[in-house]
C-alpha cells in the first residue's frame, strides 16, 4: 500500500508547512541562543550576554557537568533497555504497548521482594554478586512470564482487530497490572536494602568521576544490548524475528511460525525490562506502583527518538534522552533565565521527543518498518 | 424473543409515535433529575455530563478520525485554569470566558496537533500522553506568572458562586434547597445540547465527511483530494476546544481549580468511558461519562470481606477490576454499551423502510392473516415481570432493606417497559381486528395492554404522590 505522502505532488507547499518550519525554526533559534548564552556564561561569568539574559546564573562547573552527564547516561540506559521492548514490539505488531511500563515495574517490584529476602538472610550484604545474579535471574523470570501472559491472554485475540483496539486493551492491562501490585503488595513506596559500600563508592574513570552503581547500571545495560543484538542478529530465532517484523503474511508462507516468533519477542522485550527493573531499584532503591508510568513513557519517547523498529537506535535514543534530559534544564534552560529548572526534567524529554518529530521524524537513526505499519 | 416486538414503516405515523415515546422518556429523565436527585447527586449528575462532553471531545479524534488520543485531561485543565483565573483575578463573566476558552484550546490544539498529525497519526497518541503527564507539573511553575494564574499547588477557587437570577427560578429543582447546583445542571445541559447540535452538524458537514472518510480509508480519502495533515489537525484543534469548554463547565460547577484533578488519571477515565460508551458514536459518549461517575460511585459504596482481603469499592482491587472490564469490552463489545443497547432494542422495535410505491417492506409473517404470533406473549412478560419484582420488594421492604433494591429496580423497570406492554398489546390487538392474527393472540393482548396501562397509571400516580404532594 502506497502512503498518501508518495502520492502527493512535492513541489506543492502547504501553508501547514511553512508554520511547522516557523516552529522548527522557534525550537532551533531558542536552543541556539542557549547554548551561545551557556558558552558565555562559562568563557566569563560576568560576560554581558549571560548577564543580560540571567543575572543570576550562577554556572556550571566542569565536575558538575561531569556529574549531571553520566546521572543521565545512566537513566538512559535503563530507558533504552525499557524502549527495546516497545520498539520490538512496535516493529512485530505495529501497536504501541502502553503494559509495557507496567513490565518494568513488576520487574523492579520482584527484585524489591527478592533482595529483601536475601538481605533478611544475610546473604546480600556477604556475598553480594551472587545474590545480585539471583535477584536479576529472578526478575528476569517474573517479567517475562508477565509480558508472555499478556500476550497470550490481552493481545493474541485481537491479532486481526483494528490497531485503536490492543492499544485501547493494553492501557486497560496497565490500569490492571499497576492495581493488582497495590493489591498484592500496599500503596506506599518500597525501598531496596542498601547496597555494599564498595558498589556505591565514587571511582574515577577516563576523567570521569562514576558512582559505582552508575558503572554497574552501564555495563549491565551494554551487556544486553549486546546479548540482544547477538539474539536478533546471528541467531535465527532473531532471523524470524525480523522476517516477522517485515511481513507476517510471506514470513508464515516461509515456514516461521509467527505466533511463537510474537511470544518471543514479548518474552525478549520483558526480559530487559526486568533487566531494567533492577537497574531502576539499583540506582534509586525505592518502587511504588506508579513507577512504570513514566519510565515507559519516556522509553517509547526514546523508542522514537532513536527510530522506532531500530534496536541499536532505541539504546542510543535512551542514552540522548537521559542525557538531555539531565543536562538540558541546567545547560540550556538555566542561561536563558528559566527558574525552577529542576521541575522540568519531564518536560525537557518530552521537548526533545517533540523536536525529534519535527526535524526528523523517522528518528536519529532511521526508523526499520514493514510498509504496512509505516502509517 | 426472536421477532421484534414491534415493526414499523420507516416515516409513519406509528414510527413518530415511536419517537416520541423516546423523546418523552429522555425530557422525562432530563427534567426529573433535579427534582428527584439529592444536592450532592446533582453535583454527581454534572460532573457526569462534563465528562460526556470531554468524552466527546476525545471520541472526534478516536472514534470519528481514528487517532489515538489520550491528553485531553490538559486541555480539560487549560480551560478550567484559563476560565478560574478569568472569572476570579479579571472579574469577566462565564459567558464572556467562553469564546475566548474555545479558541486558546483551539490554539493549543493546532500547537500540539500540527508536529504530530503531519508525520504520522500513531505519533499522536504520544505526544497527547507526554502533555497529560506533564501538564499537572507545568501549571506548578513558578515562572512567567503561571504559578500566580494557576494558584500554583494550592489550586485557584472561584469565591463567586453560579445562583439562579430572578427570572429563572421557574427551572424544575431551582428553587429551594438543590438551587446551586440544579441551576448549573440546566447551563450544563443547555451547553451540552448546543454542543451536541453542533457536533453532529459538523460531523455531516464537508470538513466532518472528510474527517470520517480518512479514518475509514486514509489512502483512499487522500486520493480523492482531502488534504490529511489540515483536516485531521483541525479536527484535533476542535476536539482540543471542545475539551477546554469541558474544563469551563468543571470550572463553572466546581468553583475550583487544581493541578491535580487533571492527571493522567483523568485521561484514562476519559479513555474508559470513551470505551464503555461506544467508540465512534455520539450517544456513547454521553452513556459513558455517565456510566464513568455513577458506576465509579456505586462501586464505592461496596465493600465485601473476602478472607484476608475487604473488597473496597474504591481500593486497588476494584480498580484492577476496572481494567480488566475495560478489556473485556474490546474483546466483547468493542461497540460499547451502545451497541448492546441497539441490540436489545432491535429484539424490541424494528424499522423497515418503505418501498418505492410507499408500502412498508415487511416479513411475510406479519401479514400472515391468522398466524399465531409471540409477541403478544412478550408485551405480557413486559407487563408482568417488572410489577410482580414492585410487588415483591415492596412485601418485603420491611424485612431486609436490601430488598428496598429489588423495589427500586421494579419501578425503574415498570417505568420503562409498562408503556412499551401497553402499546404493544394495543398494535397486536389492531392486528387483530385486521384479521392478521390468529384469534387465540387475542386474549394474551387484551392481558399486556391492560397490564401495560395499570403499570403505567401506577407509576404516574407514584410519581405524583413523590414528587408533587411531597415536594
Amino acid at each position: 500500500m502506497a502512503t498518501a505522502h508518495d502520492a502527493k505532488p512535492r513541489s506543492r507547499v502547504l501553508w501547514v508547512d511553512r508554520f511547522l518550519t516557523l516552529i522548527r525554526i522557534g525550537f532551533i533559534f531558542l536552543i541556539s541562543v542557549g547554548l551561545l548564552a551557556f558558552i558565555a556564561q562559562q568563557i566569563d561569568p560576568q560576560n554581558p550576554l549571560a548577564r543580560w539574559l540571567n543575572p543570576d546564573a550562577t554556572g556550571l562547573t566542569a565536575a558538575q557537568f561531569k556529574g549531571l552527564l553520566v546521572t543521565g547516561l545512566a537513566q538512559g540506559a535503563m530507558y533504552g533497555l525499557i524502549a527495546l521492548g516497545y520498539s520490538m514490539v512496535y516493529g512485530v505488531l505495529g501497536f504501541i504497548n502502553f503494559a509495557h511500563g507496567e513490565v518494568f515495574m513488576v520487574g523492579a517490584m520482584s527484585g524489591m521482594i527478592t533482595s529483601n529476602k536475601l538481605a533478611d538472610a544475610g546473604l546480600w550484604e556477604d556475598a553480594f554478586i551472587p545474590s545480585l545474579m539471583f535477584v536479576v535471574v529472578t526478575s528476569i523470570l517474573i517479567s517475562t512470564a508477565v509480558a508472555v501472559i499478556m500476550e497470550r491472554i490481552a493481545y493474541r485475540p485481537l491479532r486481526g482487530a483494528p490497531r485503536l483496539i490492543p492499544l485501547i486493551t493494553s492501557i486497560g492491562v496497565s490500569f490492571f497490572l499497576q492495581n493488582v501490585s497495590v493489591v498484592l503488595l500496599g500503596p506506599g513506596a518500597k525501598s531496596y536494602p542498601s547496597l555494599p559500600s564498595w558498589l556505591s563508592q565514587k571511582r574515577s574513570l577516563i576523567g570521569f568521576e562514576i558512582e559505582g552503581t552508575k558503572l554497574v547500571v552501564l555495563l549491565t545495560a551494554a551487556v544486553s544490548m549486546a546479548g540482544l543484538w547477538f539474539l536478533v542478529e546471528r541467531t535465527k530465532t532473531g532471523k524470524a524475528m525480523r522476517a516477522v517484523a517485515e511481513d507476517k503474511e510471506i514470513a508464515s508462507l516461509m515456514g516461521i511460525n509467527v505466533n511463537r516468533t510474537i511470544v518471543t519477542t514479548f518474552a525478549v522485550g520483558g526480559a530487559m525490562a526486568g533487566v531494567a527493573g533492577i537497574l531502576w531499584g539499583i540506582l534509586f532503591r525505592s518502587v511504588i506502583h506508579t513507577t512504570g508510568f513514566l519510565p515507559g513513557i519516556k522509553a517509547f519517547s526514546a523508542a522514537v527518538v532513536g527510530g522506532i523498529g531500530n534496536l541499536g537506535g532505541a539504546m542510543a535514543g535512551g542514552l540522548s534522552l537521559g542525557a538531555a534530559e539531565a543536562t538540558a534544564p541546567l545547560v540550556l534552560l538555566e542561561p536563558l533565565g528559566v527558574d525552577g529548572v529542576s521541575q522540568l526534567r519531564d518536560a525537557v524529554a518530552f521537548a526533545v521527543l517533540i523536536l525529534v518529530l519535527l526535524v526528523r521524524p523517522s528518528g536519529l537513526f532511521g526508523e526499520r518498518l514493514s510498509e504496512e505499519d509505516r502509517v | 424473543m426472536s421477532e421484534p416486538l414491534v415493526v414499523v414503516a420507516k416515516d409513519s405515523a406509528e414510527h413518530k409515535r415511536w419517537k416520541y415515546v423516546q423523546w418523552l422518556y429522555l425530557a422525562g429523565f432530563l427534567v426529573l433529575a433535579p427534582l428527584v436527585l439529592e444536592p450532592f447527586e446533582i453535583g454527581k449528575m454534572n460532573r457526569a455530563l462534563i465528562m460526556s462532553v470531554a468524552i466527546l471531545a476525545v471520541n472526534l479524534v478516536v472514534g470519528f478520525n481514528g487517532m489515538l488520543a489520550l491528553g485531553h485531561s490538559a486541555f480539560m485543565g487549560i480551560g478550567a485554569f484559563v476560565t478560574a483565573s478569568m472569572v476570579q483575578d479579571e472579574n469577566w463573566d462565564y459567558w464572556q470566558v467562553l469564546p475566548v476558552v474555545l479558541i486558546v484550546g483551539f490554539i493549543m490544539g493546532v500547537v500540539i496537533g500540527l508536529p504530530a498529525l503531519r508525520v504520522k497519526g500513531l505519533y499522536l497518541a504520544l505526544v497527547t500522553i507526554a502533555q497529560a503527564a506533564v501538564f499537572p507539573t507545568l501549571v506548578n511553575i513558578d515562572e512567567l506568572g503561571i504559578a500566580a494564574r494557576t494558584g500554583g499547588p494550592n489550586g485557584k477557587g472561584v469565591s463567586e458562586e453560579v445562583i439562579a437570577p430572578g427570572y429563572l427560578e421557574w427551572l424544575p429543582g431551582v428553587d429551594g434547597a438543590r438551587g446551586g447546583s440544579a441551576y448549573r445542571y440546566w447551563i450544563i445541559i443547555l451547553m451540552l445540547g448546543i454542543t451536541l447540535l453542533v457536533i453532529t452538524n459538523y460531523l455531516r458537514s464537508r470538513p466532518g465527511r472528510a474527517v470520517l472518510a480518512i479514518r475509514d480509508n486514509e489512502a483512499g480519502a487522500a486520493v480523492y483530494g482531502v488534504n490529511l495533515p489540515i483536516v485531521k489537525t483541525m479536527n484535533f484543534a476542535i476536539s482540543a476546544s471542545l475539551g477546554s469548554l469541558a474544563g469551563l463547565m468543571w470550572c463553572l460547577d466546581k468553583g475550583f481549580v487544581a493541578g491535580q484533578d487533571f492527571t493522567f488519571l483523568l485521561a484514562i477515565d476519559l479513555i474508559i468511558g470513551l470505551v464503555l460508551g461506544g467508540v465512534g458514536t455520539i450517544q456513547g459518549s454521553i452513556v459513558g461519562g455517565l456510566f464513568v461517575v455513577w458506576v465509579n460511585d456505586l462501586t464505592k459504596r461496596i465493600s465485601i470481606p473476602l478472607g484476608l482481603y475487604t473488597l473496597n469499592g474504591d481500593g486497588p482491587l476494584a480498580k484492577a477490576i476496572f481494567g480488566l472490564i475495560l478489556i473485556l469490552f474490546t474483546f466483547f463489545a468493542p461497540g460499547g454499551i451502545v451497541s448492546l443497547a441497539r441490540m436489545v432494542q432491535s429484539k424490541l422495535i424494528k424499522v423497515v423502510p418503505l418501498t418505492p410505491a410507499g408500502d412498508p417492506i415487511q416479513p411475510i409473517s406479519s401479514f400472515d392473516p391468522g398466524m399465531e404470533s409471540k409477541r403478544a406473549d412478550s408485551a405480557l412478560k413486559l407487563a408482568i415481570v417488572p410489577p410482580v419484582l414492585l410487588a415483591v420488594g415492596w412485601l418485603l421492604m420491611n424485612v431486609d432493606s436490601l430488598i428496598v433494591g429489588v423495589f427500586a429496580f421494579g419501578l425503574r423497570m415498570t417505568i420503562l417497559l409498562a408503556p412499551v406492554a401497553m402499546l404493544v398489546g394495543s398494535n397486536e390487538l389492531k392486528a387483530h381486528a385486521d384479521g392478521n392474527r390468529a384469534d387465540s393472540v387475542q386474549g394474551t393482548a387484551n392481558m399486556a395492554r391492560l397490564l401495560g396501562a395499570a403499570g403505567t397509571l401506577f407509576v404516574i400516580v407514584y410519581a405524583l404522590q413523590r414528587f408533587v404532594v411531597n415536594y
